[in-house]
């Protein structure tokens, strides 16, 4: 599974609270969600009936749908979706980098499907990515370092959001570094070396992730990658291809 | 039978790299589409640019009635394409719109810090607002250095990169957030504090006006944050309001730029 996530715009976006991405109270099960409008921050209750196991592939299982739906109301509400399921998972174990990090990939696929949340998912995602990578930075092939990285990488510096492509540049060569074999981490060190105007290096990078195998859990995602990389080289943009986890 | 107006809408922020149409014209589009709901009979083809020199080209083939534009380049075309100050962006987060020098704590202070440096900025393209309005001419010599991330020119003088130029020229409130930066804050002051300076303008170009009226689109405009909606296509934006014109301070901008304040 890939998740698209385009953060191009999140931080000249919208600032719609995802704390108000709610399960109602009176919907047994997860089996719906609603959107308020309030702003105020719920702490959710620990969730009693389900397992973090669950909660984890249910997350997952959403990203995955949010990611690759055509339709944009399946995309949102599956976003929603793995937001409980992940808030749920964190508020249950702490602790663990599953729940922080599903929390910050369905945080940004829900921006990406309603830029009205841009804003307020940037401010979501930092922590829990920051937490995320505290916790294990290696999960997920160094999920959190990459994707806090093209975070940083991909919003304005502040005051108006919290772009820092330097320190985006620092997280995608420490992904690198721990997993110097896996494809789709060099796509995103090759964007941070070509805007640090470092093109012949972001080459070198792209051509990387052409060349190495897949990972044996990761060959759907391997074409796409591949695609990217192509397109990248060619001179390319991000948003032809642009995604990541 | 009421004709809709369909007019286009500028909006400039020099040197921004997020700010272009691609990235940043769904959300502008939103702001426009909450003003034209308010004004009741005009639509607004918005475009984000970052350039003055492609706001200029666009100011000339899509002749809008309106804009956003920088103070800089309201005084660099403000004869030229006929403008008009309607109403001073007050930002969020923002309390008073400054630009700092940041230098190397081991440099002097003051504007004598500059003295013979090279000046990283975003605002390149505005160099005559920069010197005269920012600076208040008060440095000969200057070079300016293009750059579109004023953090990493920070690294740069930091680690004595070999092309690092020799000052940093960014916005004081985003100073003040990287100077607590365990990494730059240490060894890095502002050598220069600008006066509290003339925010972002909404602008009429005169000439392109057509049957666009002026007083709807200041008090649609300066009434946004008096609803939910607005307030929320507002926060899309980051703008707190949109407030009248603080003339005698556009008035000493315009002075400063011309060099008549000497």
């Amino acid at each position: 599974m890939r998740i698209a996530l385009c953060l191009f715009t999140l931080a000249l976006c919208g600032c719609k609270s995802i704390s108000s991405v709610r399960a109602p109270e009176a919907l047994a099960g997860n089996r719906g969600y609603l959107y308020g409008k309030s702003t105020v921050v719920p702490t959710p209750a620990p969730p009693a009936a389900k397992d973090f196991g669950s909660l984890i592939q249910a997350a997952q299982a959403a990203a995955s749908v949010a990611e690759q739906d055509s339709q944009p109301d399946k995309r949102r509400e599956a976003a929603k979706r793995g937001i409980i399921a992940a808030r749920d998972a964190r508020a249950m174990q702490p602790d663990r980098v599953e729940g922080h990090y599903w929390y910050a990939i369905n945080v940004g696929l829900l921006a990406d499907v309603d830029r009205s949340y841009g804003l307020a998912a940037v401010a979501e995602m930092e922590p829990a990515l920051k937490r995320a990578g505290e916790i294990d930075e290696r999960y997920d092939y160094a999920g959190p370092l990459r994707v806090l990285g093209i975070l940083l990488l991909r919003t304005p510096a502040p005051p108006v959001s919290i772009g820092s492509p330097r320190r985006g540049l620092r997280l995608l060569q420490r992904a690198v570094e721990l997993f110097p074999d896996y494809p789709e981490n060099y796509l995103y060190l090759g964007e941070a070396l070509r805007e640090a105007g470092r093109a012949d290096e972001a080459k070198t990078a792209w051509q990387k992730a052409l060349a190495l195998p897949a990972p044996a859990d990761r060959k759907l995602e391997a074409k796409r990658w591949q695609q990217q990389a192509t397109h990248l080289l060619a001179g390319g943009r991000d948003g032809a291809g642009g995604s990541s986890r | 039978m009421n004709l809709m107006l369909l007019v286009a809408f500028l909006f400039l922020k020099t040197g921004e790299k997020f700010a272009t149409q691609e990235m940043a014209g769904q959300t502008v589009g939103e702001f426009t589409a909450c003003v034209a709901k308010a004004i009741g009979d005009a639509t607004f083809e918005p475009c984000v640019l970052n350039s003055p020199l492609k706001a200029v080209e666009f100011c000339t083939t899509k002749k809008p009635p309106l804009g956003i534009v920088t103070p800089g380049f309201y005084l660099a075309y403000q004869k030229a394409l006929d403008i008009e100050p309607l109403l001073e962006v007050r930002r969020q987060e923002v309390p008073a719109e400054r630009y700092v020098v940041v230098v190397k704590k081991t440099a002097g202070d003051g504007l004598d810090a500059l003295r013979g440096r090279v000046l990283a900025t975003t605002l390149s393209a505005e160099e005559r607002y920069i010197t005269g309005v920012i600076l208040q001419d008060k440095v000969t010599e200057l070079r300016l250095k293009a750059v579109t991330d004023i953090e990493g020119a920070l690294f740069d003088l930091v680690e004595g990169a070999k092309d690092a130029a020799g000052a940093v020229l960014m916005e004081e409130t985003a100073w003040q957030i990287m100077e607590k930066d365990p990494e730059l804050g240490p060894t890095l002051k502002a050598a220069y504090r600008s006066e509290e300076l003339t925010g972002a303008l909404v602008v009429a170009f005169r000439g392109n006006a057509g049957k666009l009226d002026w007083c709807k689109v200041k008090g649609a405009l300066t009434s946004m944050n008096k609803s939910a909606e607005g307030r929320q296509a507002l926060g899309n934006i980051r703008v707190e309001a949109f407030e009248p014109v603080n003339e005698p301070r556009l008035k000493k901008a315009q002075e400063s730029f011309l060099g008549k304040e000497k």
